[in-house]
């Protein structure tokens, strides 16, 4: 399909290379490729060291109520897209949105922030992080739960402190579930498209539009397909060596 | 000792409640009149019904909603037929060339939807399934990530149950059916809450391949809603909201403790 020019409803005509030339010099699509790189490097970082750190905590023997405590951090994660963006665009609403309130009591100026090109971004960021941190959360449980109790024991008779106990049991043990949880975290961030859809639809002044929102509008809004489908394929492209490595995490060593 | 433990706790739990503020936001305003709700009240100034009754009333939302049941039911139930089958396969038989299909198993996770849509798209349009259900059902089914939870766990079962079943005469498929999957339960679970939800809350696929706003699932009938009707403000939006998460909660905090002991994480 990336070598022909296909209109849905005209015949595809075969145009060889045209389609990624065009994209090459298409503007547009380089600064949806950087605003899609800018989001994946805002949420992929917290993602991944906050989820470790709620597990811990989740985990540690000294939490009371951790069935509550895993509900409350997995809970956003079972909401639907919509229904999360939809409500983050009231908190952020510059007049009577939660952080409006806050801003007031302190006497500040409220900040339109998915109005507001510098702070679009990062407010979608934000939801995403909220959204989507309990499926990193039970990842990391998971692999919590696997270590055997009697490591931190033996660490205990030795004298080992909380913070010692962390860096040379807790992380190096985890080495394969950091690798994984961050490798599925830049899969799923190069992926954004709801969030931004619904919140921004692109905007302000294209400061949001990512490549997946920028093959959605050339492919079903102005049925350019196979010039769409050169985009999809790029993207899929740059997807593969992550998805590459994750395979190999998830398969581990043969036994 | 103790007051640590309280500390922690009290720590943990006051994060916990943070973390929860725009879900209560949400139900508290869904009972609030656009007068509170501009005021940025926090407790309603009385129950607001009405908001309900809108959306329910006006909006097409029980459409949507069954629209949403039928595509997550049948799509779990696609995704567990298959993942059984490939799971019991890649984790517990031996023969040539496992670990190449576990492999293309496997690398549907690198070919996500968004790679695939437009040739998709194109081929559900030819079989007639745009503007379908079964348009959102059928390419649901094949998940790499069931197959993943399935065979990991099926591969921890110790070898002696199928030994002893084998002795007294089972067959293959009676050695999955009595045997394997009863004890697979809790990966059967994970498998279909993730799923469940996934399908449930997906957005760009219904997107674009439903035409009419009869065939809208939840999440983009919400989305038209709250674009569409200018009467339809955020109250109703809120009411619209808590009716399309209920179920999913529910459904959630049911299963939530079993959901971290399907899956197998390779430590080391």
């Amino acid at each position: 399909m990336v070598f022909y020019k296909w209109d849905i409803l005209g015949t595809p005509k075969f145009v060889k290379f045209l389609n990624f030339k065009k994209m090459f010099s298409d503007p547009t699509f380089w600064s949806s490729l950087a605003h899609t790189f800018y989001f994946t490097l805002l949420t992929v970082p917290p993602l991944v060291i906050l989820a470790f750190l709620i597990s811990v905590l989740i985990n540690s023997r000294r939490v009371r109520g951790k069935d509550f405590l895993r509900t409350a951090f997995y809970l956003p994660y079972t909401l639907s897209i919509s229904v999360v963006c939809l409500t983050w665009g009231m908190i952020y609403n510059p007049h009577f949105g939660i952080f409006a309130q806050i801003f007031k009591f302190f006497g500040a100026q409220p900040i339109n922030w998915l109005g507001d090109s510098r702070w679009a971004m990062p407010a979608i960021a934000l939801t995403t992080i909220w959204w989507t941190i309990g499926f990193n959360i039970v990842l990391y449980l998971a692999g919590l739960q696997q270590i055997p109790p009697s490591y931190y024991e033996a660490a205990e008779l030795d004298g080992a402190t909380g913070f010692q106990k962390m860096f040379y049991i807790t992380i190096p043990l985890l080495k394969r579930v950091h690798a994984l949880v961050t490798v599925l975290q830049i899969l799923a961030s190069l992926q954004i498209f709801g969030q931004v859809f619904i919140m921004t639809s692109g905007g302000p002044a294209g400061k949001t539009r990512v490549l997946l929102l920028y093959i959605y509008e050339k492919g079903f809004r102005y049925f350019k397909m196979g010039y769409a489908q050169t985009m999809a394929f790029f993207l899929f492209l740059t997807m593969i060596a992550f998805a590459y490595l994750q395979i190999r995490l998830m398969m581990g060593k043969e036994r | 000792m103790k007051i640590k433990t309280l500390i922690i706790t009290i720590i943990a739990l006051g994060l916990a409640v943070v973390y929860l503020v725009p879900v209560i936001w949400m139900g508290l305003s869904s009972f609030m009149d656009e007068k509170d709700i501009l005021a940025s009240r926090w407790i309603p100034s009385r129950v607001h019904l009405e908001n309900y009754k809108i959306v329910l009333h006006r909006a097409k939302i029980s459409r949507w909603f069954t629209n949403s049941l039928i595509t997550a039911s049948l799509g779990t139930l696609g995704v567990l037929g298959v993942g059984i089958f490939a799971g019991y396969s890649l984790g517990r038989m031996r023969y040539p060339g496992r670990r190449i299909l576990f492999f293309f198993a496997l690398s549907g996770f690198m070919i996500p939807i968004q790679g695939i849509m437009i040739p998709l798209y194109l081929m559900l349009k030819r079989f007639g399934l745009v503007n379908n259900l079964l348009g959102l059902i059928l390419p649901a089914w094949p998940s790499s990530l069931a197959v993943f939870v399935l065979s990991q766990f099926m591969r921890e079962i110790p070898i002696e149950f199928e030994e002893a079943a084998r002795m007294d005469g089972a067959s293959e498929l009676q050695i999955l059916f009595k045997v394997i999957l009863p004890m697979s339960l809790p990966a059967i679970i994970t498998v279909t809450v993730f799923h469940f939800t996934a399908i449930w809350n997906d957005f760009l696929w219904p997107l674009i391949i439903m035409t009419s706003d009869d065939m809208y699932t939840l999440p983009v009938g919400l989305v038209t809603l709250a674009g569409s009707d200018v009467n339809i403000r955020y109250g109703p939006i809120m009411a619209a909201n808590v009716i399309a998460s209920l179920p999913i909660i529910i459904v959630y905090v049911f299963f939530q403790r079993y959901l971290t002991r399907g899956f197998i994480m390779e430590v080391k």
